[in-house]
């Protein structure tokens, strides 16, 4: 919230981008690159507090944690998506570091990085990361800019998206998306919630070693891309239905090239590996569950306050041309009325100076002076705008909360931990549990013989009373188990409290007193 | 409109050559000398790892494929990379950026958009006659970190394959409880704050000011760096100017180095401290020394509506470096890393200046 506006004289480079805006060839747009940013951004959250690896050492069991390689096994993969993965896995610029090789093989934290990026490809798939946390609603045509939206159905079609008919009914990118939190769940999406916990069940309770390093690779891809969705509620353009004016601005005279400067500038300045750490004493977002780290009533989740504290290009005060008997308080409440989120607000503008002088001013709050810059033309009509240093103010605020959030949606994602422990004689096994109360859930038992194959052995049903972490969740008999398990595997599919879904695993070998 | 039928060149980040600042073909060819930055000799059989990224979409701009080479260094250092054939099909890719990684285990390894550590952005590459200056790998440098600057796959992962155990051993380290930040923490942290204050700036530069004096937000303060920004009120950055000190004691000189690498148009001429260098962009002027007696790194920029050239700079520079020896206590016990992740340093006081980024 902007509680002491602020008011800076705006530099003459300011001036060039106001009038570009003006001109129509403004000089923004507000989004974050797949293959440096978004990829940079989880990077930094698995490496918070060794989330990942530890995650992976831990409950998996791989020695090597993040550095595991895991092959995806394209015969595994749905019909439906094999052919698309496997094109947009080799669209992948293998300079980063998180492209597989020819076999399908990737280090554990590389398939990762590869959601987080795939979550962008192809484009369109963007189209459904928008979130108005007001409304809970997603991106909506709100500029009627029905030849833009054909244009974009068109291309759309010609990267390989969509089909010729959804040219003309809109099937294809129409400037219309489903919200982001939907789109986490949605059927249509292949990495969505579901098929994350499915694979991550998957890759316990599949029967060979290798469907069970397939699956983890896909549950880790899918993960990467549930990250990609919180992080794009540090983009205010996201959270403020702001597509056509941040996203199709024109960079150069080729009518195509139409990309972001901010997404430019946020590569530029940060890469894939410079985006800042979180820092090991800094408090995450304590939610108990996935919809809060984007939106929730508190008003803290990213996209909350990224849209009550940021302005996209298309969500500033329109023009407004000053009357004679206009005071500044009169002009910025006029102003104030054309704006479509209540907040930020505008505090009072220096309007008469501005018209005066002819000068550019920054507004904004002793938290960030450069919120917009905006002057007064010779025609008396004042103009709004975000220019480089806005973009800087605005980055320096955002990609660390990106960061934060993203470390803490993965630390909910990957929340508790089956805890097992044979009794004294070694013939009963005792399954209980850290981390959030559960609801309900299945508790299943596998048992692994020397070739690696896991087999189901038996289930139990846990329901109310609901467990609390330490509660004893069941006691396998062991006695009867067949003499070629070596290993023995819990998996627990539940629910937690907060009624949200969670996939808890361990193993243990079995000690040779317990075999008859 | 709709028939760009050819996809599209972006414009080099990296000149054509050494001497000039036109920007260099993205496509190639490119040529260079890869060399050991301690001794000057060249590096055989290194490798080298070219790709081309490409990019597609409107609007929302993702990966589209990429093409890469592979290769390694002759026995007298030198690489040739043959220019770019297979362009990319489609109504909105683009050939986007060419990167270049070159490997070789005991060096840190070389890339022609980031320096490592720290990851600042390189600009001393070049697409003829490259030199690629690579320094020996240093105990305290972070494998897990190196690893991922390393990037790459196939051949160039699994010649750094080597490296995941000492990462791993670090991670272990790590997981006991002492991270290097939180060790950091605990020290006393450098004050570098009274080294130059606005009435030096106003005195000097003849600016009425006024300036609102806060640290530079990129990079954190530490035991071993500090910073003071003067931003000036209500005007551009070409008026603020900014301060940047790294105590390293015997590391000051490698870090010397490596920002003689990374600032654009630099000119040594080492008449300040032991070795000195000025550097320039279209907006700022930066003067950087190194003071080897408190083992001491100082960037000093300003802008040019500030510091009208380089007398004015190196007059605000001489006060700084008379004044260094309120630094000269007792280094800090603990290593931690010399460097913190961050950015350009010329960034705060005009990232959005093309030729510095």
């Amino acid at each position: 919230m902007i509680a002491q506006p602020a008011n800076h004289r705006v530099f003459p480079a300011a001036l060039g981008a106001l009038a570009a805006v003006l001109l129509g060839g403004g000089p923004s747009a507000q989004a974050f690159e797949p293959a440096s940013t978004h990829a940079g951004m989880t990077h930094r959250a698995a490496q918070h507090l060794q989330l990942l690896h530890r995650w992976l050492v831990r409950v998996h069991g791989l020695p090597l944690g993040s550095y595991e390689p895991l092959r995806l096994d394209t015969s595994l993969v749905p019909t439906v998506l094999r052919e698309p993965l496997i094109r947009h896995l080799g669209e992948l610029d293998p300079v980063h570091g998180y492209r597989p090789d020819a076999d399908g093989r990737n280090r554990a934290a590389s398939w990762l990085l590869a959601g987080a990026v795939l979550e962008g490809m192809p484009f369109s798939r963007s189209r459904h990361h928008f979130l108005d946390p007001r409304t809970g609603r997603g991106l909506r045509n709100a500029s009627g800019k029905a030849g833009t939206a054909l244009r974009l159905r068109f291309l759309d079609f010609s990267e390989g998206q969509g089909d010729l008919g959804g040219i003309f009914t809109g099937a294809n990118f129409d400037l219309t998306g489903m919200s982001v939190l939907r789109w986490a769940r949605h059927p249509d999406n292949a990495f969505n919630l579901e098929r994350h916990l499915a694979h991550r069940v998957a890759s316990f309770t599949a029967p060979t070693l290798a469907a069970r390093r397939h699956n983890l690779a896909m549950s880790l891809i899918s993960l990467g891309a549930l990250l990609h969705l919180v992080q794009e509620m540090a983009v205010p353009a996201m959270v403020r239905n702001d597509f056509v004016a941040s996203y199709l601005e024109q960079r150069s005279n080729i009518a195509l090239d139409r990309a972001s400067a901010f997404e430019i500038l946020v590569r530029r300045r940060y890469g894939r590996n410079g985006i800042p750490r979180v820092s090991p004493g800094d408090a995450l977002p304590p939610f108990g569950r996935f919809d809060d780290h984007f939106t929730n009533s508190a008003r803290s989740g990213l996209a909350d306050r990224t849209q009550a504290s940021f302005f996209s290009l298309g969500s500033l005060p329109r023009p407004l041309r000053l009357r004679d008997n206009d005071t500044e308080q009169s002009a910025t409440h006029a102003m104030s009325r054309s704006l479509p989120y209540p907040s930020p607000a505008l505090g009072r503008l220096h309007l008469m100076r501005s018209a005066r002088t002819g000068e550019a001013f920054y507004h904004g709050s002793s938290t960030n002076p450069y919120l917009i810059a905006y002057r007064v033309s010779r025609q008396g009509i004042v103009q709004v705008t975000l220019d480089d240093r806005c973009h800087e103010a605005a980055a320096e605020r955002l990609v660390p909360e990106a960061v934060r959030y993203s470390a803490a949606l993965l630390g909910f994602l990957l929340r508790g931990e089956l805890i097992t422990k044979l009794s004294a004689d070694g013939r009963n096994l005792h399954v209980t549990h850290s981390g959030p109360a559960l609801r309900s859930g299945t508790l299943s038992l596998l048992g692994e013989d020397s070739a690696g194959r896991r087999t189901l052995l038996k289930a139990a049903t846990i329901g109310a009373p609901m467990s609390r972490p330490s509660d004893l969740l069941a006691s396998f008999d062991l006695s009867n188990l067949p003499s070629s398990v070596k290993t023995i595997v819990v998996v627990l599919q539940g629910t937690d409290i907060s009624k949200e879904p969670l996939v808890l695993g361990a193993s243990l070998p079995r000690r040779a007193s317990d075999k008859p | 409109m709709l028939c760009a039928c050819s996809p599209f060149v972006h414009r080099a980040e990296f000149t054509e050559n050494s001497d000039t600042v036109r920007p260099g073909d993205l496509l190639g060819p490119f040529t260079g000398r890869v060399l050991d930055a301690g001794t000057g000799k060249p590096i055989p059989s290194a490798l080298v790892y070219a790709s081309w990224e490409f990019v597609r979409g409107i609007g929302f701009v993702v990966p589209g494929g990429a093409e890469t080479w592979v290769g390694r260094t002759s026995a007298d250092g030198r690489y040739t990379i043959p220019a770019l054939t297979r362009l990319p099909g489609g109504f909105t890719r683009a050939v986007a950026r060419f990167r270049l990684v070159i490997y070789k285990r005991g060096y840190v390894a070389y890339r022609s958009d980031r320096i490592f550590p720290g990851d600042l952005g390189r600009h001393d590459f070049h697409q003829i006659d490259n030199k690629a200056q690579m320094e020996r790998w240093s105990p305290e440098l972070s494998h897990e970190e190196h690893l991922a600057f390393v990037g790459g796959s196939g051949l160039l992962t699994r010649e750094a394959a080597w490296e995941v155990q000492s990462s791993l051993a670090q991670l272990a380290g790590a997981s006991g409880g002492t991270t290097p930040v939180a060790t950091a923490s605990r020290e006393q942290l450098l004050d570098a704050s009274s080294l130059l204050d606005e009435d030096d700036l106003e005195e000097i530069t003849g600016s009425a000011g006024p300036f609102q004096a806060d640290r530079l937000p990129d990079l954190p303060r530490s035991p071993r760096y500090d910073s003071l920004h003067f931003r000036a009120e209500g005007k551009s950055q070409r008026f603020d100017s900014a301060y940047r000190v790294w105590k390293l004691g015997r590391d000051a000189e490698k870090h010397y180095v490596k920002l003689l690498a990374a600032y654009p148009q630099t000119k040594p001429d080492d008449r300040l401290g032991e070795r000195s260098f000025q550097s320039q962009s279209e907006h700022v002027l930066a003067r950087v020394w190194l003071a080897r007696s408190p083992g001491v790194v100082v960037s000093l920029t300003c802008g040019r509506d500030l510091c009208k050239d380089f007398e004015v700079l190196e007059k605000l520079a001489q006060v700084i470096h008379r004044r260094l020896e309120q630094l000269d206590k007792p280094l800090p016990a603990a290593p931690g890393t010399p460097l913190s992740p961050g950015v350009n340093p010329f960034q705060p006081v005009s990232p959005r200046d093309p030729v510095l980024q």
